[in-house]
């Protein structure tokens, strides 16, 4: 046993150790050559002669040489090193074989890892706290779909019940001004949290305490986490701002910590303040609520759980309920890109897999297309003992070498693209945890699909060689023709197969393309570029009363619209493309059941359309008495109008809102009369293809605390910004700066996953047609090499040069209308698919599947026409006399 | 460690060489062949190189040991002497060979009769 082991040692290190052994095993052999020379000279010999008889008495020196290698290394490592060696050289030789298949490989595999590496940061990264994957949000759903936040007492109702969450926590992402004696006030994201919040994150702060359950009483002394970045950049990262006094909106409160460092949940917070509970009041507030499962607790159980606590809640107030249909327990990254994002993402990771197909598949071709010109070595090699294991092992290895240097060059192509990717803003509106890089995750990912790619891709040319026998190929003097149908066969079905999924592809690119084109040509019914927006919250601290809003909006406005090149400035719920929220309504006689929908509703000044620049085109504007009780008034859109009143005039006829089953003791709402159709506007969200009908309603009535300032001047937006902002602290000096942006940006920024998507959908399908192409290519110009002389024989015979080229044109066709016909069977799969998130375009649109098979016909063209110009230049002298 | 006995001839190589070192003491390769060439009367040729193979064998198994040295005209060489086991293994095989030629002769004569 023990000798056992020393021998596999000793092979071991012969193997390592390989150079050294044949120095010295050359040494001996040419001592005993000296030795034989010598004694053969002494018998007489000429030295000449006597060093020839001692070479011959050796034998074969290179066979022993290997021989003894052999019985001294571990003879496959050897061989496999050997093969390696093989391969390598090869690489190198065939320089122009090798760089194609890397370059493939390097697309296929660059985009997969591109493609992973985005799916990886959104879906399963996660938070970067610990065991995050137990970390669920929860929320209301409402009738429309849509998620309401449960309010405190909502919550405290589910911490109570739940057994299947350890615990949940609430919080209200917000911003506010940050003033101390230390810099200038800053403007930043602030979160309430509810206290347990960071002990349910598992991230407690770096320096200081966390928030206790005292910090949440309403009488108690104001305290305030903050960011680490906000530590470092506004503090110099002191630990004596523990305990200093920090005016938040004007209020003080003592810092008690610091949070570490990345720590910016929910997204990109600086601070957070606890969620001080004002009990009796009724506090509106409409949390996020995040909690975390007990060990083994599944989503699933939680969703049941939820699901019974829900119901009895709803039982027991249905009034308070009415519109929430139910409960939501989704993951972070769910609820975070949930819907289209998620559909988008997983649509890329599909997509990366069809283009590794494809580069796989031409990779298979060029394989096999080799290995017909290697036919005869391989043969020779199986006739000189070489084990059938041997010779694929080898064509796997070589296979495998390539993979690997085609994934290595496609890992920094894909680092390039993340890099681009992310720094063009990318991840904008995506949560901070969202951070694309390549991580090991990625990269084992790079090694599985280079290695499968290798491996199943690979076999191919050994496949195709198992299929041929030896004696034929050596008798056939290694033209190759042996084998050639089959191959061709092959050759064939690989291109036809590319075809098909670049087809699909480039057809599914085409209907997102198309519907992020009608995204953006979606006339939202105002011309965005001239206006600014800044979001106004006030402070129920010093603004209680509705009367008091309404007296800083009076002060304000007209100070906004004195800015010189300010045209108009209003202060509405309904900054284009947003809504004040959604309400049920009923319209005075009318039966019910017609207006138990939800509108958008819009709370806005009278100088709303004049901001806009719309003409109110029925009725008349607000007026500055509309509002005060007594003259409660309304304007509806367009559709609204069209849609409830169809022919009828809907000036002068009243609606109000009501919840779909009032409570019979329930005030219920006024009447307001409609004064006015305004055009449409759009005030839903950005992928929604048409402008939902909408009231709006005069600011004076209500007061919002929550609204947006908006302002259409000529000036440049950061000039115009500036001045806004000096407007609104002159007013209000404490009065937080928020969100202050132009409208062309928050647009920009909604539609931004789209536009990402659309480019990389659009450079995926490139390189796809791209890989196919030239995979048609390749295998045409193989068959009219293949065919030359067969050309060469025709041409003699006086066949007519057009004949020929179209003799290897029509071949190329043939596969491309195979590939069409399977191709656009995929197309309507992968349009049925996508159909969720298209947008004005039918999942089967004419326009899109003509177009992209035009695109595919003549790039096929192109690649086939060279093959064919060739061939239909044979000379039948040259072409026969070649062999 | 059946690897050698499945092959008669490689086997037989093993068993001279080792004799052959248990008889004259370490030797050079080159020695080794000659000596057995002459044993034979000429009547075994072998390629000298294939010494080597059966050499580098049996120093892996740890029957020969094998060291550089001076030979008799001054040349560098290599030296292989029989080791303590491998003189074990030569007793053995040996006994094994006889017994194997007598149950072979025995099956000849029979023949023979």
């Amino acid at each position: 046993m023990l000798a056992a082991l020393k021998r596999a040692a000793a092979r071991l290190l012969a193997f390592t150790r390989g150079g050294q052994h044949d120095r010295d095993f050359a040494d001996e052999m040419q001592s005993h050559l000296e030795m034989a020379t010598h004694e053969n000279i002494r018998r007489g010999l000429s030295p000449d002669e006597a060093r020839r008889q001692a070479v011959l008495r050796f034998g074969g020196a290179a066979s022993i040489q290997s021989q003894h290698r052999q019985v001294r290394g571990v003879r496959f490592l050897d061989e496999v090193a050997q093969d390696l060696k093989f391969a390598g050289r090869l690489m190198l030789k065939d320089r122009g074989f090798s760089a194609a298949v890397i370059g493939v490989l390097a697309l296929g595999i660059g985009a997969n890892i591109m493609g992973f590496t985005i799916v990886n940061a959104a879906f399963f990264r996660g938070l970067p706290f610990e065991a995050s994957a137990q970390l669920h949000m929860v929320t209301w759903i409402n009738d429309n779909g849509r998620r309401v936040g449960p309010l405190q007492t909502e919550l405290d109702e589910w911490r109570a019940r739940s057994h299947v969450f350890v615990d949940l926590a609430g919080y209200d992402d917000g911003s506010a001004s940050l003033s101390d004696e230390r810099a200038l006030p800053d403007q930043v994201r602030a979160t309430r949290v509810t206290t347990n919040t960071f002990a349910l994150l598992r991230q407690p702060p770096v320096l200081g305490r966390d928030f206790v359950a005292a910090d949440a009483a309403p009488a108690g002394e104001p305290v305030v986490l903050i960011g680490h970045h906000v530590w470092q950049n506004r503090y110099g990262g002191d630990p004596g701002v523990l305990g200093a006094t920090v005016r938040i909106d004007g209020q003080a409160a003592t810092v008690i910590g610091v949070m570490a460092e990345g720590m910016q949940f929910p997204d990109r917070s600086d601070l957070w303040l606890p969620l001080v509970g004002e009990p009796g009041s009724s506090d509106t507030t409409r949390l996020e609520v995040i909690g975390r499962l007990r060990d083994g607790g599944s989503k699933r159980s939680a969703q049941a759980e939820l699901d019974t606590i829900a119901r009895s809640q709803k039982a027991a107030d249905p009034e308070h309920f009415e519109e929430i249909k139910g409960v939501r327990v989704e993951t972070v990254s769910d609820a975070a890109i949930g819907g289209i994002g998620r559909r988008l993402f997983l649509i890329i990771m599909a997509t990366v897999m069809f283009v590794l197909l494809i580069a796989g598949a031409n990779v298979a071709n060029l394989l096999v297309l080799r290995s017909a010109a290697r036919a005869r070595e391989m043969a020779l090699r199986t006739s000189m003992g070489a084990t059938r294991w041997r010779l694929v092992r080898q064509l796997l290895l070589e296979s495998v070498v390539l993979a690997l240097a085609g994934a290595v060059l496609g890992t920094g192509l894909a680092q390039l693209g993340v890099q681009a990717y992310a720094g063009s803003g990318q991840n904008r509106g995506l949560p901070f945890w969202v951070v694309f890089s390549i991580d090991y995750v990625v990269l084992a990912y790079a090694v599985a699909i280079t290695l499968a790619v290798a491996i199943v891709f690979g076999l191919a040319p050994a496949w195709h060689l198992s299929r041929t026998n030896s004696n034929d190929i050596i008798k056939d003097g290694g033209r190759g023709s042996i084998g050639a149908p089959r191959m061709r066969r092959f050759g064939t079905a690989m291109v036809v197969l590319e075809l098909s999924v670049a087809i699909a592809l480039l057809g599914g690119t085409g209907l997102l393309v198309r519907s992020f084109a009608t995204l953006y040509a979606i006339d939202l019914g105002v011309n965005i570029a001239p206006l600014v927006t800044m979001r106004v919250d006030l402070p129920a601290s010093h603004y209680p009363a509705a009367a008091d809003r309404r007296a800083f909006v009076a002060r304000l406005e007209p100070r906004l619209a004195a800015i010189p090149g300010v045209q108009a400035a209003t202060i509405t719920t309904g900054v284009p493309s947003r809504d004040g929220g959604e309400r049920y309504f009923e319209i005075e006689g009318m039966p019910a059941g017609a207006s138990r929908v939800m509108v958008s509703t819009v709370t806005a000044t009278p100088s709303f359309f004049d901001a806009v620049d719309v003409r109110i085109t029925q009725g008349r504007g607000f007026a500055e008495a509309d509002g005060a009780p007594g003259a409660e008034a309304a304007i509806v859109n367009a559709r609204f109008a069209q849609q409830f009143f169809a022919d009828q005039n809907p000036i002068g006829r009243r609606l109000r809102f009501a919840p779909r089953r009032p409570a019979p003791e329930a005030t219920p709402d006024v009447w307001r009369t409609i004064v006015g159709v305004a055009p449409d506007i759009s005030h839903g969200s950005a992928s929604d293809q048409y402008i939902n009908a909408a009231v709006y309603l005069p600011y004076r009535e209500t007061a919002p605390a929550s609204a947006s300032i908006l302002v259409r001047s000529g000036l440049a937006p950061a000039s115009i910004m500036n001045a806004v902002r000096r407007e609104v602290q002159t007013l209000d000096p404490d009065l937080p700066i928020t969100q202050l942006r132009t409208v062309a940006d928050i647009l920009a920024g909604d539609r931004g996953l789209y536009r990402t998507f659309g480019a990389l959908f659009a450079a995926f399908a490139v390189i796809a047609v791209l890989l196919s192409a030239a995979a048609l290519y390749a295998v045409t110009a193989h068959a009219v090499a293949q065919r030359t002389p067969e050309f060469g024989v025709r041409v003699a015979l006086g066949a007519n040069r057009h004949s020929i080229m179209w003799l290897v044109l029509g071949r190329g066709l043939k596969q491309l209308a195979a590939g069409i016909g399977f191709g656009l069977a995929g197309a309507f799969v992968l349009g049925d698919i996508l159909s969720g998130m298209l947008v004005g375009v039918s999942p089967a649109d004419p326009i899109t599947l003509v177009a992209v098979t035009l695109a595919l016909t003549v790039v096929s063209l192109a690649a086939c026409l060279r093959p064919a110009l060739r061939a239909a230049r044979i000379d039948p002298v040259i072409a026969l006399r070649a062999d | 460690m059946g690897e050698s006995k499945s092959d008669i001839l490689q086997g037989t190589l093993d068993l001279m060489v080792l004799k052959t070192l248990d008889a004259m003491g370490p030797m050079h390769g080159y020695g080794i062949a000659r000596r057995i060439e002459q044993i034979s009367e000429e009547a075994l040729q072998i390629n000298q190189g294939t010494i080597y193979l059966c050499l580098i064998r049996l120093v892996q198994k740890g029957w020969v040991d094998a060291s550089w040295g001076t030979s008799e005209n001054n040349r560098k060489a290599k030296f292989y002497a029989i080791s303590k086991t491998g003189r074990k293994q030569l007793a053995a095989e040996t006994k094994n060979w006889e017994r194997v030629a007598g149950v072979i002769g025995r099956v000849l004569d029979l023949r023979r009769s």
